[in-house]
């Protein structure tokens, strides 16, 4: 694939990747800009071997929600008091947290395949089918995993 | 497209939609993604590059190591001619085996071979990079 063909492409698709990568981090703008330059980057280097057959969103989805993994594993090694500190001292991050604080916060008590699961349903609109793909997790985990997040969030909005 | 199978949470559906961050210019992040991209090429192409000259030189020193072996080889099917003694130096069969100056040479002759072998790759490698 040409530069010119993945730019167009990528363009279509980074505002719901960003979107979607951004609830995903918490609110944390910084990290999503990360992830999302990042999985780009990869997805450019890998798009030799893109079949045209494959939706390119489906693929671009699921190189970024694998990098996203990537980082939150590196992430659990690194992180110290001090980091947490100064992101919470930064005053723009804080802001922008805090926009959608109430959906961060019920987000984030997902557990991450839930999470994923919920945010590319009701954020980027994609299907069972499309989430199984990029998640890699059959159709039926996918329905569990939605069914489950569904029922928690329902909770929390309750209270 | 969504599966109509799942079943519709208005309240949820409605907290999502109304998720809308600012994520900034959209075309201000296309131009720097794009810079970004075309510096990512550059390496790329660096890269390939490289991987050719050293599949070159790999390939060189693959030829260089079967001519060498051939020549060992042949020098091994020429004997017992390159272990016999100098003429008229009477010494027991047995020791036909063990004569050190012919041991020397295929030892000269291999590392000849070897040095060669490692000054055409030298020479290979200098004048790729150059």
């Amino acid at each position: 694939m040409k530069r010119e063909q993945f730019i167009a492409y990528v363009s279509s698709e980074q505002e719901s990747l960003r979107r979607f990568l951004l609830a995903l981090c918490g609110g944390d703008r910084m990290e999503a800009e990360d992830i999302a330059q990042e999985a780009m980057i990869k997805a450019y280097l890998a798009s030799d071997r893109f079949e045209e057959r494959h939706k390119f969103a489906t693929w671009l989805f699921k190189i970024a929600y694998n990098t996203f993994l990537d980082h939150k594993r590196s992430a659990r090694n690194r992180e110290t008091d001090l980091e947490a500190a100064a992101y919470l001292a930064d005053e723009q991050r804080a802001d922008n947290a805090f926009a959608y604080q109430d959906l961060y916060e019920a987000i984030g008590t997902l557990p991450i395949k839930e999470k994923s699961a919920i945010l590319l349903f009701y954020v980027s609109g994609y299907s069972v089918k499309e989430i199984s793909n990029i998640t890699s997790c059959s159709q039926l985990a996918v329905k569990q995993q939605l069914s489950r997040g569904r029922d928690k969030l329902r909770q929390i909005l309750k209270r | 497209m969504k599966d109509t199978a799942i079943e519709k949470d208005t309240a949820l559906e409605e907290m999502f939609a109304r998720y809308q961050p600012d994520l900034g210019d959209s075309e201000k992040y296309m131009e720097a993604l794009s810079k970004k991209l075309e510096a990512v090429e550059f390496v790329k192409q660096y890269q390939e590059v490289q991987v050719r000259r050293h599949r070159k030189i790999m390939a060189l020193v693959f030829a260089m190591g079967v001519l060498t072996g051939a020549l060992g080889i042949i020098l091994t099917l020429l004997h017992p001619f390159w272990t016999l003694p100098p003429v008229n130096i009477p010494v027991l069969p047995a020791q036909n085996y063990l004569h050190l100056p012919n041991i020397g040479f295929l030892l000269a002759v291999c590392l000849t071979s070897l040095g060669f072998t490692g000054l055409v790759v030298q020479g290979v490698a200098l004048r790729e990079r150059g």
